[in-house]
């Protein structure tokens, strides 16, 4: 009962600079990139339902724009460093309703509103390298585990999406997306440290082997 | 209302759970024991403890950040704090 007091309490989402953005940038945005989806099997070409967390390799400042538009019929909470929220860009980021987390002195506050979020039926997009690589898009640096504890809570899928690197301004967007991964299934909603560390492995690897995929149809 | 030894076990139960790879160390640890270099409890693994801790005791870890915990004493200072 306290619960669904406490969801009704809750504020609804305005996503109206957020639809702004998106309508605006759709045309340019497709001219420019010209993107091509490319899937791991048929059980990633379907439309992603629900609450779901989206993480991707981290090549440069613009992926989360590009992966506007690789799954372009859901709205993106991306998981961005706190620092966006807190200078001369912030109503930007706030506005296209970013979820800021603080990298150096993690909070509960932060992990309420990311798992909420997917408890509402949102997508949430995180990068779990941390950073843009450091190879510029050659390598991925490794995985951090964190991702894992956001979808153990609530049992939500994580679809893994490798975007290919892109040469020139006016090279086309490419990527290759996975089929959902439910990690409850693999190992309960109660692993070990050990079994987070192979789940992380595990999803770096089909990170891997998405761009394997991409390679092969280069 | 819990003892600070009862909490302290119940820590212990958390972390012997997770941690199949550290049980000497847990199984000693103390409230003076530091939970980076002793417990080698990375912000993950500190999220793990916190979501366990959290449904263990039923109370909520709110406006703190998870360096505000150095060793022991001070997640035990703050569930005796909460739970009161």
């Amino acid at each position: 009962m306290k619960k669904s007091q406490d969801v009704t309490k809750k504020k609804k989402t305005n996503y109206l600079f957020y639809d702004f953005v998106k309508v605006t940038a759709a045309i340019p945005g497709l001219i420019w990139l010209r993107p091509k989806n490319y899937y791991e099997n048929e059980a990633a070409k379907k439309k992603i339902k629900g609450g779901a967390l989206i993480i991707a390799n981290h090549n440069g400042f613009l992926d989360p724009i590009f992966l506007q538009y690789v799954i372009w019929y859901r709205r993106h909470h991306f998981v961005c460093g706190i620092e966006f929220m807190q200078g001369k860009g912030a109503w930007f980021f706030k506005g296209v309703q970013c979820i800021p987390v603080d990298r150096s002195n993690f909070t509960m506050d932060t992990y309420r509103r990311i798992t909420d979020a997917m408890s509402e039926g949102k997508l949430v997009t995180m990068f779990p390298e941390g950073h843009i690589n450091s190879t510029g898009g050659k390598e991925m640096d490794s995985f951090k585990p964190g991702m894992i504890m956001m979808a153990l809570k609530g049992g939500h899928p994580i679809i893994p999406v490798y975007m290919k690197e892109r040469k020139h301004f006016w090279s086309r967007l490419k990527v290759v997306v996975g089929e959902p991964i439910d990690i409850v299934k693999m190992y309960g909603d109660k692993p070990t440290f050990a079994q987070i560390n192979e789940m992380t492995k595990l999803l770096q690897e089909k990170e891997e082997q998405l761009k394997q995929i991409m390679i092969s149809l280069s | 209302m819990l003892s600070r030894n009862e909490i302290m076990d119940k820590l212990r139960d958390i972390l012997l759970f997770a941690d199949e790879e550290n049980k000497e160390e847990i199984a000693k640890a103390d409230e003076n024991t530091d939970l980076a270099t002793e417990l080698g409890l990375t912000s993950v693994k500190m999220l793990y403890m916190v979501i366990a801790i959290e449904e263990t005791f039923d109370i909520r870890f709110e406006n703190v950040g998870f360096n505000d915990f150095k060793i022991m004493k001070d997640i035990v200072d703050y569930i005796e704090t909460n739970l009161k």
